[in-house]
C-alpha cells in the first residue's frame, strides 16, 4: 500500500516537471519547425535555367506583341520615320532586352552577375579565366542556345602570357574556332579588355600591355569578320568606378556596358 | 500520508532548480535584445566598403528565408572583388540556428572555391571568418574585424546572462 502510494507520488512530481518544462520553454514547442520554403527553393535550384528562361523569353515577347497590337500601327510608322528608337537604358529594360544572349568572361564580366545587372543564365563568368582555357566554358554558354554571343577575355591573358600578344591571339583564335565549328551561324561579339588604372600597372608591369593587345585583339576580328566591342572610354575620367586594386570595377558602369553590347547586337 | 507528501515536496524541490537551470542555459540566447546585440556586431565591424543585404540576397547566398527567422541583418562588400560580408541571425529553434551555422559555413566554402588561386587576401579573410552560435544566435563574419565582433557577439550574452 505504501509503495503504491509512493508510486502515485512519484507519478505526480514527474508528471508536474514535464508540465513546468512544457510552458516554461517556449523553444521547446517550436523545436520541430523547420524551414518550409527551403525544399521549394532546392527544387527551383534543381530546374534548367535555360528551359526557365526559354519560357520566360516566350512570355516576355507574347507580352512585347500584345503591347504593340495595342499601339496599333502609329508606333511602326514613326519608327521607321524617325530611324533609330530611343530604347529605355534602366537596368530592368537592358537585363530584358539582354534576352536569351549570353556573356563569357573572367571576372570583370563577372560583375554582371555579381552587382545584378544580369540573370545568371546569361553570365558564364569565372575567375582567372583565359582564352587557352576557355574551352569548358564556351561548352556551357553554347549549351544554354544563346542567341547571341560575346566574349570578355584577355585581362589574365596578360600576366600568362607575359605580354606576348601575338600569343595571347593564338589562344584567342582557338576560341573562335570552337564557336565557329559548334555554332556557325551564331552571332560573335568580342569585347576589349577594360583598362586599368597606373596604380595596377605600377603594381604588375604586365598590365601595361592592355592597348597592345587590344590592337590585336581589334585585328584578329576584323580577319573573322566579327564585330570588337572598345567601351573602355566609359571608365575615362570615373577613377572612383575602380575597385581598390585598381582593376576591377564597381557597379556602376556595368549598365553603360551592357548597353553598349546590345547597341552593337541591335538588341 | 505526511511521508507522501514529504516525498513529492522533496522530489519537486530536487527536480525544479535543475530544471530551471537548463532552461536558463536554453533559453537565455533568445532573451538577449536583437537590436542591441545588432548595433554592438556592427560597430565591431565597422561595415566600411558594405551595403545592406534584402531577403533576396539571403536566399541567393545562403538558401534561408528572412521570413522564417525571427530576426536578421545581412551586409555584404560593395564591391564584387571583396569578400566582407557579416550575417546575425536570431533563429525560432536551435535546430534552426543550426540549419543558418551549416549555410554560413556553405557560404564560406564556395566563396573560398571562388577566390582560390586569385584573391591570396580574399582567400585569408575567409580563412578567419568567424561563426558563432549562442542558443538560436548565429554570426557570421568575414571583416579584419571578424574577432572584435565576435568579441561584442560574446560580451552581449556573457552580461545577460550573469
Amino acid at each position: 500500500m505504501r509503495r503504491k502510494r509512493a508510486g502515485r507520488g512519484f507519478l505526480a512530481a514527474a508528471f508536474l516537471a514535464a508540465l513546468l518544462v512544457w510552458q516554461g520553454n517556449r523553444i521547446w514547442q517550436k523545436e520541430q519547425e523547420q524551414f518550409p520554403a527551403v525544399a521549394w527553393i532546392t527544387a527551383l535550384e534543381q530546374k534548367d535555367t535555360g528551359e526557365i528562361k526559354a519560357e520566360l523569353n516566350a512570355r516576355d515577347e507574347a507580352e512585347r506583341q500584345q503591347a504593340l497590337a495595342g499601339s496599333g500601327t502609329q508606333t511602326g510608322a514613326e519608327g521607321a520615320g524617325s530611324g533609330a528608337e530611343e530604347k529605355p537604358a534602366d537596368r530592368e529594360s537592358l537585363k530584358k532586352r539582354f534576352g536569351q544572349s549570353v556573356i563569357v568572361g573572367d571576372s570583370v564580366a563577372e560583375g554582371f552577375l555579381d552587382y545584378e545587372i544580369l540573370d545568371p543564365s546569361s553570365i558564364v563568368a569565372e575567375k582567372g579565366l583565359r582564352a587557352d582555357s576557355a574551352g569548358p566554358d564556351i561548352e556551357k554558354a553554347l549549351s544554354l542556345s544563346p542567341t547571341h554571343l560575346f566574349l570578355s577575355i584577355g585581362l589574365n591573358d596578360l600576366e600568362y602570357c607575359k605580354g606576348d600578344s601575338s600569343r595571347f591571339v593564338r589562344d584567342y583564335e582557338g576560341v573562335l574556332q570552337q564557336i565557329r565549328e559548334q555554332a556557325p551561324d551564331l552571332p560573335v561579339y568580342v569585347n576589349a579588355i577594360m583598362p586599368v588604372l597606373p596604380a595596377a600597372v605600377e603594381e604588375k608591369p604586365v598590365f601595361g600591355y592592355v592597348e597592345e593587345f587590344n590592337g590585336a585583339l581589334k585585328e584578329l576580328c576584323e580577319k573573322w569578320g566579327i564585330p570588337f566591342l572598345d567601351s573602355g572610354d566609359i571608365l575615362e575620367g570615373h577613377e572612383d568606378w575602380y575597385q581598390k586594386d585598381s582593376v576591377h570595377l564597381t557597379s556602376e558602369p556595368y549598365t553603360q556596358w551592357l548597353a553598349r553590347m546590345e547597341e552593337a547586337a541591335g538588341l | 500520508m505526511k511521508d507522501r507528501g514529504l516525498k513529492m515536496a522533496k522530489i519537486v524541490l530536487l527536480a525544479l532548480p535543475v530544471l530551471m537551470f537548463w532552461m536558463i542555459l536554453r533559453g537565455s540566447a533568445g532573451e538577449v535584445d536583437f537590436s542591441l546585440l545588432r548595433e554592438d556586431v556592427e560597430q565591431a565591424v565597422g561595415l566600411t566598403g558594405m551595403k545592406q543585404g534584402d531577403a533576396r540576397l539571403l536566399r541567393r547566398f545562403y538558401g534561408l528565408n528572412g521570413e522564417e527567422l525571427e530576426n536578421w541583418t545581412l551586409w555584404t562588400a560593395e564591391d564584387n572583388m571583396a569578400v566582407e560580408e557579416l550575417l546575425l541571425a536570431e533563429c525560432e529553434t536551435e535546430e534552426q540556428a543550426e540549419q543558418v551555422r551549416q549555410a554560413a559555413e556553405a557560404r564560406v566554402e564556395t566563396q573560398k572555391k571562388n577566390f582560390e588561386g586569385y584573391g591570396p587576401e580574399q582567400v585569408q579573410l575567409l580563412d578567419d571568418s568567424v561563426i558563432r552560435t549562442k542558443g538560436t544566435c548565429v554570426l557570421f563574419v568575414v571583416s579584419a574585424q571578424a574577432r572584435q565582433a565576435e568579441d561584442a557577439f560574446e560580451k552581449a550574452f556573457a552580461f545577460r546572462r550573469f
